[in-house]
C-alpha cells in the first residue's frame, strides 16, 4: 500500500520533496483532459490508504517542485450512492494531500463550484480551476475572479483544458500553495438554527480525535447532513461516540422539525448564490437549434431508443469491420463484391496481427530447428507460447477501438443521451440505460464488453452486468454457430431457426440473470431512477480519446496478459501430450484419431457419462468444448484437428453427431462458460477469483440444465412429430 | 403542482422534494434545492423531463419528477 506522510507542518521546500495534489470536481467538467494535460499522459495506478480501488496518478515537476497528481473520480456528493462518491469520500477521510484542486465548469459555475465550497469547509488548501474558459469567452461570460478570490481566500485560475491556455499560471499557483507562499483558510457557512448542534458535535469531535486532519466543524456538518452509512464511516474513522452523535442528531430533528440534509445543502447553495451574485455577467446565451432538436429526438419514446441503437450499431459496425472485416465482409459477399470482402478480411487488424505472429513463429521455428531443438519444444514455443502471446495481442486493437468509441461517446455528450433514451426499457431488468453499451460491445466480443462496464455508476449494477454479460453471444460464437447450423441442415429455414433460437435464448439468459442479481441478491425492485446531468454537446478532443484508450488498453494487457499466456500453454500441453508422451503433429496429420491418446481426450472420456445425459457423450465433442474454453473459435479448430478436415461444416458432420446432438452442442457451447480471456477480464473487473469462479460455475450449471431440458424434450417430442432425431 | 405536470418552456420555483434517502441527497447536491428557480426545457412525451438549473441541464425520470413539488413563475 502506498501511503504518504503529512506535509502540512513545518514545511521546508527542498529538492527531492514530493508534494501530493488531489484533483477532483463534478462529472463533465473536463477533469480527465486537464489531468492528462498536466501529467503529459504518463499515468500510473496505485492503492491509497482507505480507498478500495486503484486511483490514477501522474508525476510532474514545476520550478523544481515534484508534484504527484492524484485523479479522484468525478462525483456530486460524498454519500454511499455510487462507487465514485465512495472513493472520493474514503480518500478525503484517510489521506491528507498538500492541496486539493477542484475543477469547475466556468460556464456553469453556480453548480460546479459546489464541491469546492464543500471541500473548503473541510480543508484550507483548495485551489479552484475555472475550466472551459474558451467557451466562456465565446459566450461573453465574465466572472469577477478577484472578488471571488478575496471572499474565498484562495486562487481561482481560468484555464482551457482543450487549448492548454492558462495551464502555466495554474502550475505557478499550485506551487505557491505547496511552498507555503499562499496559505488558504477554511470557510465558514452559517447554518442558522443548526449552529448549536454543529457546535455540540464539533466539541465532541475535537476531544475524541484531537489530531484530526480535517476541520472538526466539517465533520460535524457531514454527520448531520449524511445518511446512515456516511455517519457510520465517520464515527468509526474518528473514534466518535455513536450514542452521543445520534442523540444530537435526534435532538436537532425533533427540536427544529426540518430535514437536516435538505437544510444544509440548501444553506450551502444559498452561500454560493450570495457569493456569485453580481460577480458573473453573461451577455448572451446561445444554444444552437440543432442541439435542441437532437435532444428532443433522443427523449422521444421508442424513436429515441431506436436512434440510440442506430448510433451504437454504426459505431460498432465500423469497429468490428476494422478489426476482423465482419460484418461488412458478409454483406459485401452477399451483394457480389466477393473480392472486396476478401480484401477487407485480409487487411483487418486481427488478420494482420495473426499474419505477423505466424511469420514470427515460422522464423523462430526454423531457427530453433536449425540449432537442433527437438520438435516438441519448437512446437511448445511456436504453437503454445507464441500463439498465446498472439491471442493476447490480437485482443488489443479491439479493446483499444472499443475504448476509443467509448471515450468519443462520453466526450461528445452522446453517451448520456443514449443512456437516457434506453433507460426505461432497461429499468425493468434492474439496469440503467448506460448498461446498453457493454451489451452492444459484448455482441462483438465479451472481453471489451466486460471492461466497458467501467462506465456504469452503480456498483451493484456493474457487478450484475459483468456477471450476466458472458451470455451475450460474441462474434466468435457466431462463427461456430454458423458452422454448426450449416452442418445441421442445408435448409436455410432450419439454419435460421437454429441461429435465431440460440440468440434469443442467450439474450433471455442475460436479462434474467441481471434481473435475478439486482432483484434477489441486491434487493433492488427496479433499476435506478433516472437522474443525470445532460452535458452540453462538445466536439471530441482527440488527445483525450487517445489517452483514455491507451490507459485502459495497457491496464487490460497487464491484468489479463499473463493469465491468458499460462493457460494457453497448459491447453497446448493437454491437447498435444498424453500418457504415451508427445503426440507429434506428423502423427496427427497421418492419423487424426491419435488425438484420442491426449490428456484432453482422456478428460473428455472421464466427463463422458455426465455429458452423455445431454447427448454429448462422444469424447470428440467434449474435446471440442474443452478447446472452446480457451477461445470459442477453438471449437472449430479442435473439430478440424480431430477429423483432419479444414472445412468446419464438413468436419462437424464427420464427427458423427446427429442433428439434435449438433444443436445441443451449439446450445452448450453458447452458454457453458465465458472463454478464458473473458474470465480473466471478469476477474480483473470484479477483483476476485471467487467471482470469476462463481460466474463460470453458474454458467456451466445453466448450460447443462438447459441442454438437458432441450435434449429430453426433443428426444420424446421429435419422434411423436415424425421427425428423425 | 409536481414537476411532472409543468408544461415545457415554463419557469418554476422548487417548493419541496418528497421522499428521502440517497436519491434526495443526490438531487439536492446536483443543485435542485427548495427555493431555486429553474426552467423546464423539455416535458413533451411520457419520457423524462429536462430542467435547466444553476447553469446545468438535469434529466429527471418521470416517477422521480412526481415527487418534486414546484410553483409556476
Amino acid at each position: 500500500m502506498l501511503s504518504f506522510c503529512d506535509h502540512s507542518q513545518a514545511k521546508v521546500p527542498g529538492a527531492g520533496d514530493t508534494y501530493y495534489v488531489a484533483l477532483t470536481g463534478n462529472p463533465n467538467v473536463g477533469k480527465s483532459s486537464l489531468f492528462n494535460d498536466l501529467t503529459g499522459g504518463e499515468v500510473y495506478v496505485a492503492n491509497w490508504p482507505g480507498v478500495t480501488v486503484d486511483l490514477k496518478y501522474g508525476s510532474l515537476t514545476h520550478h523544481g517542485i515534484n508534484i504527484r497528481l492524484i485523479d479522484l473520480p468525478g462525483s456530486y456528493s460524498l454519500t454511499m450512492g455510487d462507487e465514485a462518491e465512495k472513493v472520493v469520500r474514503d480518500f478525503i477521510l484517510n489521506n491528507k494531500p498538500d492541496l486539493y484542486v477542484v475543477i469547475t465548469d466556468m460556464t456553469a459555475l453556480e453548480r460546479t463550484i459546489y464541491p469546492a465550497i464543500k471541500l473548503l469547509e473541510a480543508f484550507p488548501n483548495v485551489l479552484i480551476v475555472l475550466n472551459m474558459a474558451d467557451i466562456a469567452k465565446r459566450r461573453a461570460l465574465h466572472v469577477d475572479i478577484e472578488a471571488l478570490e478575496r471572499s474565498l481566500n484562495t486562487y481561482l485560475v481560468k484555464v482551457s483544458a482543450l487549448s492548454g491556455e492558462g495551464l502555466g499560471v495554474l502550475l505557478d499557483r499550485i506551487v505557491d500553495f505547496l511552498t507555503g507562499r499562499k496559505k488558504g483558510r477554511v470557510i465558514r457557512i452559517d447554518y442558522g438554527p443548526l449552529e448549536p448542534y454543529i457546535h455540540r458535535l464539533e466539541e465532541h469531535i475535537k476531544s475524541s480525535s484531537p489530531d484530526i486532519h480535517l476541520s472538526p466543524r466539517w465533520v460535524a456538518i457531514e454527520l448531520l447532513e449524511g445518511d446512515k452509512d456516511l455517519r457510520k464511516v465517520l464515527i468509526e474513522r474518528f473514534g466518535l461516540d455513536e450514542d452521543f452523535i445520534y442523540r444530537v442528531i435526534r435532538d436537532a430533528e425533533e427540536d427544529l422539525k426540518i430535514d437536516l440534509s435538505l437544510h444544509i445543502i440548501r444553506s450551502r447553495y444559498g452561500f454560493i448564490s450570495r457569493l456569485l451574485s453580481g460577480r458573473i455577467i453573461e451577455t448572451r446565451l446561445i444554444r444552437p437549434k440543432w442541439m435542441e432538436a437532437l435532444d428532443t429526438l433522443f427523449l422521444k419514446p421508442y424513436i429515441g431508443a431506436l436512434f440510440s441503437l442506430l448510433i451504437l450499431f454504426v459505431g460498432f459496425m465500423i469497429i468490428f469491420t476494422l478489426n476482423t472485416g465482419f460484418p461488412l465482409n458478409i454483406i459485401l459477399d452477399k451483394i457480389g463484391f466477393t473480392s472486396a470482402a476478401r480484401m477487407l478480411e485480409e487487411y483487418s487488424l486481427v488478420e494482420l496481427v495473426s499474419l505477423f505472429f505466424s511469420l514470427l513463429s515460422d522464423l523462430v521455428g526454423s531457427w530453433l530447428f536449425s540449432i537442433d531443438v527437438p520438435e516438441f519444444y519448437i512446437l511448445l514455443i511456436t504453437d503454445g507460447l507464441l500463439a498465446g502471446v498472439g491471442a493476447v495481442v490480437s485482443f488489443l486493437p479491439l479493446v483499444f477501438l472499443v475504448f476509443i468509441l467509448n471515450s468519443f461517446l462520453q466526450d461528445t455528450g452522446l453517451y448520456t443521451r443514449i443512456a437516457v433514451s434506453l433507460h426505461d426499457a432497461f429499468r425493468r431488468f434492474g439496469l440503467s440505460g448506460k448498461s446498453i453499451y457493454p451489451v452492444v460491445v459484448g455482441f462483438g466480443c465479451n472481453v471489451p464488453g466486460i471492461l466497458a462496464t467501467r462506465g456504469l455508476d452503480d456498483d451493484r449494477e456493474r457487478t450484475a452486468v459483468v456477471f450476466s454479460l458472458p451470455f451475450i453471444p460474441c462474434q466468435a460464437r457466431l462463427v461456430v454457430l454458423l458452422a454448426i447450423s450449416s452442418a445441421i441442415s442445408s435448409d436455410p429455414f432450419i439454419q435460421a431457426f437454429s441461429l435465431l433460437s440460440l440468440y434469443m435464448l442467450s439474450i433471455l439468459l442475460y436479462l434474467i440473470t441481471s434481473k435475478l442479481l439486482t432483484r434477489r441478491v441486491y434487493g433492488m425492485k427496479k433499476g435506478p431512477e433516472l437522474l443525470m446531468e445532460l452535458p452540453p454537446y462538445h466536439s471530441p478532443h482527440i488527445k483525450v480519446l487517445w489517452w483514455y484508450s491507451k490507459f485502459h488498453t495497457i491496464a487490460y494487457l497487464k491484468k489479463a496478459g499473463s493469465i491468458i499466456l499460462i493457460i494457453s500453454l497448459v491447453m497446448w500441453l493437454l491437447l498435444h501430450t498424453g500418457p504415451v508422451g508427445y503426440i507429434s503433429t506428423s502423427v496427427l496429420r497421418a492419423n487424426p484419431g491419435a488425438l484420442e491418446d491426449s490428456y484432453a481426450a482422456f478428460i473428455g472420456k472421464i466427463l463422458s457419462p455426465i455429458m452423455g445425459l445431454i447427448g454429448l457423450g462422444d469424447w470428440r465433442a467434449i474435446l471440442a468444448l474443452e478447446a472452446g474454453f480457451f477461445a470459442k473459435e477453438g471449437v472449430i479448430s479442435a473439430v478440424a484437428t480431430i477429423t483432419g478436415v479444414d472445412n468446419p461444416v464438413v468436419a462437424f458432420n464427420l464427427i458423427g453427431l446427429t442433428k439434435l446432438q449438433l444443436y445441443i452442442l451449439a446450445v452448450f457451447m453458447s452458454i457453458y462458460t465465458p472463454c478464458l480471456p473473458a474470465i480473466t477480464a471478469i476477474k480483473s473487473e470484479l477483483g476476485r477469483f471467487k467471482h470469476a469462479f462463481l460466474v463460470v460455475s453458474y454458467e456451466l450449471v445453466i448450460a447443462y440444465m438447459i441442454s438437458f431440458i432441450i435434449y429430453k424434450i426433443a428426444v420424446y417430442l421429435l419422434p411423436v412429430l415424425g421427425i428423425p432425431i | 403542482m409536481s414537476l411532472a405536470d409543468v408544461p415545457q418552456g415554463r419557469r418554476i420555483r422548487v417548493v419541496d422534494i418528497e421522499g428521502g434517502g440517497y436519491r434526495i441527497q443526490k438531487i439536492l447536491d446536483m443543485g435542485l434545492t427548495p427555493g431555486v428557480e429553474a426552467f423546464v426545457r423539455q416535458n413533451r412525451f411520457k419520457g423524462p423531463i429536462v430542467v435547466d438549473v444553476r447553469g446545468v441541464s438535469l434529466v429527471i425520470g418521470r416517477d422521480f419528477a412526481e415527487g418534486i413539488l414546484v410553483e409556476l413563475l
